[in-house]
Parts: C-alpha cells; structure tokens; sequence
C-alpha cells in the first residue's frame, strides 16, 4: 500500500483527513510547545531541570501576625551565596513598578522589564552576550551604574545598529542613568526567570540592603540556584531554618519548602501550599490534550469507517490471497498512520502560525505577549511529543472501525461493490 | 487433488434457512481442468469459495492438496490459500490505487519468508499473461481481457498448485472469453495446474476435462 498513490485516488479522504488532523493537532501542538516552553530548557534557561528557587518567605512577629517578603540582603550575603548544596546561585531584584528607558533620540519613553541582579545571574543563565560582556564583580560591590542590556531593548534606546555601537552609551531608565557594558541575544517574556530588557547590579538600588521595616532576613531578594540534589539542598535551607527560629525569641521563619524546582515554582498556585504536586498538573494537561484529541478521533473515525466500507472489497481480495486480519489491520494503520503524521506537519505549521498570531496569549495569566521563539516551537520534545499524539490519534480513530471492518467474511467483503 | 466429502452449507437467518448445498461429494485429480455449471443460486460460487477457503461448510470435510483443513485456524487457511491456491473473479477484484505490477505482487507480500525478487516474478506472470507492456498502467486504464489477465497473473505469481476461477469470462466478450480460456488451458496443458472453473458458457465447459452440473445446491449430473 503506498500512501502517495492512495492520497492520488483517494483526494477526497485524503484530504478530510490530513485537513482535520492538522486542525486537531495544531491545538495540541500549541499546548505543548507553551508547557515545554514553560519547563523545558530553552535559551537561557538551559539549567531549568536542575534549577531551585525561593521566592518569598514569610516571618511570623513577635507582637503577632506575620509578614510576606523576599529575602534580605543580609540573608543573602550570609547564608545564601555560601549554600553547600548550590553550585550557582544568583540573587535579584524584580521591581513591581513599571520601568520606562528614554530613546537616544528624543522619541518617547517606552516600557522595559528590568532586574536588579549580581553578576552570577550571569552564570545561572547561559545569556550569549553579543557584545561586552557581564558586569564586573568590582562594578557589582561599588555599586556602579552600569547596564546589561537586550538587544532589542538596546535598538529601542538607541536605534539600529552593531552590539558594539551600544557598548560604552548611557540607558536611561527611570531617570537613572546605566553605562552599557553588555549586549545579548535577549529572550522573551515567556521566560519569566530571567527575562529583562535590561539588567543591572541590585548594589545600584539604594536601599537593596535594608530589611522592610527592620524585620530581620526580610527584604526584596529572591534566589535563583543551580543545584545537583535538591533534595539536599532543600535539607540545608530547612536546617538554616530550624536554627533561625531556635535562636530569634519571638521570630518564626518560613520557607514553605523552598527551594522548589522550576516546575514546581511555575505551577504552584501559592507559595504556600506545600502539599503541591507537579503529577496533578501532569495529569490535568493530559486530560486537556485527550479531551481536545477526542473529538477529532470521533471524527477521524466516522470517516475511515466509510472509506474502509469502500475497500471492502480489496480487503477481501488481499485476504483471499492470504493476508490475515491482523496482517490487515496492520497495513492500514500504517497507512492511516503516514496520512496522520501529514496532518501533523501541516498542524504543526498551523500551530506556528497559531503561536506567532499570539493565540498562545490565552493560556498564560500574566497577560503579556509571550514571543515564541523558533527553538521553543521546533524542539525535540515538541517534535516527539506530536509524534506520540500522531500516533494516539490514529490508534484512537483507527483501530475499531478498521478492525471491525476487517472482521467481515471474505466472501461478503469480495460481494461489496 | 482436491476431495469434497457430504459438504453441506445452510444460510440461516432469524426466520429463513437456505440450504445452499447438500451432500456434496467432489475430487479433482491434479492437473484436471473441472468445469461447475447451473443456474444461478443453485450454489455453484458457493462450492468455490468453500474449495477457496474462503467460507465453512456447515457440515463436510475439504481437502485439498492431501491436507483436511478442517480445524485450521484462520492464521492457518490464510497461509494455505497464500501458497496453494490461486483466485480469478468475475469482476477481476484488482485494487484500482495499485499499478498493474503491484496488484500482481499483492500474493507474494503475504508469502511467509519469501526472499525472492518479487518484482522479478510479478514481470515473469505478466509475460506469461502477454502484458508485460502494461505494467505501469492503472487497472483504469485497462480493458476487460487485460484486466482478467492481470488477474490471472496475480493468480499464478505465487505459484499454486490450484487455480479458481468464478466466471472468468462471465464479463468479457467472446474474442477475449477466448483469449482467457486460452491462457487458462495452457497454465492447465503446459503448467499442469489443476483448474476449477465456475460457468454458465457450455461452450468453455465443453473444453475442460470434466463438468460437474448443480442444481438448487445438489450435484445432479457428472
């Protein structure tokens, strides 16, 4: 049985079929590019799998009630860049308010996302710097102005040109002057993590060592580490714990868990809830991608059922010559098989379209336009992942009408015309 | 060759039995060339498909080529019709989406270990059928003889002992009901393969070695 020849005198059914299956997988394939897209390592977050965080830790007053933070400068310097456990670890600042960089030439303010970090942030992310490089640790401890900037961000501030050009210019952003010392290739906002347009050392905030309101180990850091046992890791921030709520008469600490693994950090509702498991969301995604295959399987059913009606008679002629049913069945699951996997390519190129138009905006809650990039939408995972769902949608919408039609008498089948 | 014992085939729906054939007793010797005529539904394509394997006598034993198939598997008949016999139908039944070299082979992709040059052999049947020129084409693109004679090349490209034939020229005209038969004698006289023949054409019966007539599912004359 050969596909292009069935497709040549089957166009019609070829056509419904591969026509339908590539508007059944596209949206699975935007599914899956925007989950991996959230967990699987993409640029620069080529560490995600053994990454951990901790974001906010909550301290509970000795005149009652308790607070919510990041963490303190103090915390940082002390415990934090001395984990055992951590290969990396990085400490940053995101502002909630809103940044405005100036345009070199006059032109109006526009919005940048910026962070506040150390140099090792740097290290965690694998950013390709197209010209200059990171922040020294001398320009880091002194407090300087100075900037990382992304690409982009840098031809919005200062118009077309070479990386090197921007190197050694002012950014204003805020009303703050930074000296460009770096340029890379910049990611997008789907990358949450590590995602800016511009980055600066948090030593340049004034007020980065204070703790909030005097609260010990309370302040504006979060922590990103890069770690080969988070178990391990998430032991000695607990020991850490225990040993701050045994010695501050009155202060309770806690960390939630923390560190958690980016997965985890992603899908949480709330940092809070401890009892968090990835499986449930796992599972959920599952379902979703089932749920959206189902209809379509019906679908696909209905039509292989009428044109297997049709062959009828060949397959009665084929096991006239020997062919078994399951040497049948086989055959013409291969066969649905190929016209599935040219749905899958042009649903997949329907997908990119999809994701490209924005549509990838309905899934996530931030409300930003998340840019995807060609390695987030063509990554291996992605690939096999539509395969794997290729194959289900075809075992789902194949299989019983094919086996059922394949059960009939030889001679009845011959007689179909 | 082939030995039919009391075959007896009853159709039974909820409300209506029919019997198709009763007490049937037939032997074909190898090499013979056996004619089945009758009118129609006296059960003649009946008694075929049921030499063909490809229908159960409801009570009876078939043996074919010295071996009883009763009680074999599915797995089992198929394996035997792949290598012991060959079909030729009324309506030719060739698979529209195939080229004629491709529908020829269809036998040898269902031949358990074969190595051999498929292709190679699916030419060879053509030649014999005298339509090695037209192994490209569509079964659209043929006429009726030459459709009946791919059919017969995919019939004998595997080589089986037995040839079946359910009205091979019922829909053909008398120039190429000629050809056919003449191509069907010589697989009989050169080849020495056994050949059972359903017709309603006296005149092709005439030809064969033997005919057997049916009538309302009995044997009546020999």
């Amino acid at each position: 049985m050969r596909i292009w020849q069935t497709i040549r005198h089957n166009k019609l059914f070829a056509a419904i079929y591969i026509f339908g299956t590539a508007l059944a997988l596209a949206s699975t394939t935007v599914a899956v590019v925007v989950l991996n897209s959230m967990i699987a390592p993409v640029y620069p977050e080529y560490d995600r799998l053994s990454s951990a965080f901790i974001q906010r830790l909550s301290m509970e007053l000795p005149e009652g009630g308790n607070m919510g933070y990041s963490m303190s400068y103090d915390l940082v310097r002390d415990h934090m860049y001395t984990l055992r456990n951590a290969r990396k670890v990085s400490a940053y600042m995101e502002p909630w308010e809103s940044a405005y960089a100036s345009r070199s030439d006059g032109g109006l303010d526009f919005p940048v996302k910026i962070k506040y970090t150390d140099p090792a942030f740097f290290d965690v992310y694998s950013f390709r710097f197209l010209a200059g490089k990171r922040y020294s640790d001398a320009e880091f401890e002194s407090g300087m102005p100075v900037a990382v900037v992304g690409e982009k961000t840098a031809r919005e501030a200062f118009g077309a040109g070479d990386a090197e050009q921007y190197i050694g210019k002012d950014i204003r952003v805020n009303f703050t002057d930074y000296r460009v010392v770096g340029v890379v290739k910049e990611s997008t906002p789907a990358q949450t993590d590590s995602y800016a347009g511009v980055y600066v050392p948090y030593t340049s905030k004034q007020d980065y060592d204070q703790a909030v309101n005097g609260i010990p180990w309370i302040g504006q850091l979060k922590l990103v580490t890069v770690t080969d046992s988070l178990d391990a890791l998430q032991a000695e921030i607990a020991e850490l714990e225990a040993r701050f709520n045994a010695s501050h008469e009155g202060y309770q600490v806690h960390f939630f868990g923390q560190p958690v693994s980016h997965a985890v950090k992603t899908f949480r509702p709330g940092i809070q809830d401890t009892e968090f498991r990835l499986s449930g969301v796992f599972l959920v995604f599952a379902l979703v991608i089932m749920a959206l295959l189902i209809i379509p399987s019906l679908n696909l059913s209905g039509i292989i059922s009428g044109h297997m009606e049709s062959r009828m008679a060949e397959m009665g002629l084929r096991k006239s010559f020997g062919a078994t049913r399951v040497r049948l069945l086989r055959e013409v699951l291969r066969e649905n098989l190929w016209l599935t996997f040219l749905g899958g390519i042009v649903g997949y190129f329907f997908a990119y379209m999809m994701l490209k138009a924005g549509v990838a905006d309905l899934f996530m809650s931030y409300g930003v336009a998340t840019d995807f990039t060609n390695e987030m939408i063509f990554s291996p995972v992605v690939f096999l992942s539509v395969f794997l769902i290729c194959a289900v949608l075809n075992t789902l919408s194949g299989l019983l009408p094919v086996y059922r039609s394949l059960g009939r008498p030889v001679v009845e089948s011959l007689n179909e015309k | 060759m082939i030995t039919l014992k009391n075959i007896n085939k009853v159709y039974r729906t909820k409300t209506v039995e029919t019997q198709a054939l009763e007490n049937v007793n037939l032997e074909v010797a190898k090499g013979e060339f056996l004619s089945i005529m009758g009118p129609s539904g006296c059960g003649k394509s009946t008694l075929l498909n049921i030499i063909g394997l490809l229908d159960n006598p409801t009570s009876g034993t078939v043996e074919l080529d010295g071996r009883s198939t009763e009680g074999m598997s599915d797995k089992e008949l198929a394996r035997f019709r792949n290598e012991t016999l060959g079909f030729v139908f009324q309506s030719f039944h060739l698979i529209p989406t195939l080229s004629v070299l491709d529908n020829v082979i269809v036998p040898l992709l269902y031949r358990r270990g074969f190595k051999g040059d498929k292709k190679a052999l699916a030419r060879q049947a053509l030649e014999k059928v005298g339509l090695s020129h037209r192994m490209n084409h569509f079964p659209s693109q043929l006429s009726g003889g030459q459709a009946q004679r791919v059919a017969i090349a995919r019939a004998i490209v595997g080589n089986p002992a037995i040839i079946l034939a359910d009205e091979p020229c019922g829909n053909l005209d008398s120039k190429m009901s000629a050809e056919i038969m003449g191509i069907l004698h010589d697989l009989n006289k050169k080849d020495g393969r056994t050949i059972v023949m359903v017709t309603h054409n006296e005149a092709q019966a005439a030809e064969t070695d033997r005919t057997v007539h049916f009538f309302d599912g009995h044997q009546v004359t020999e």
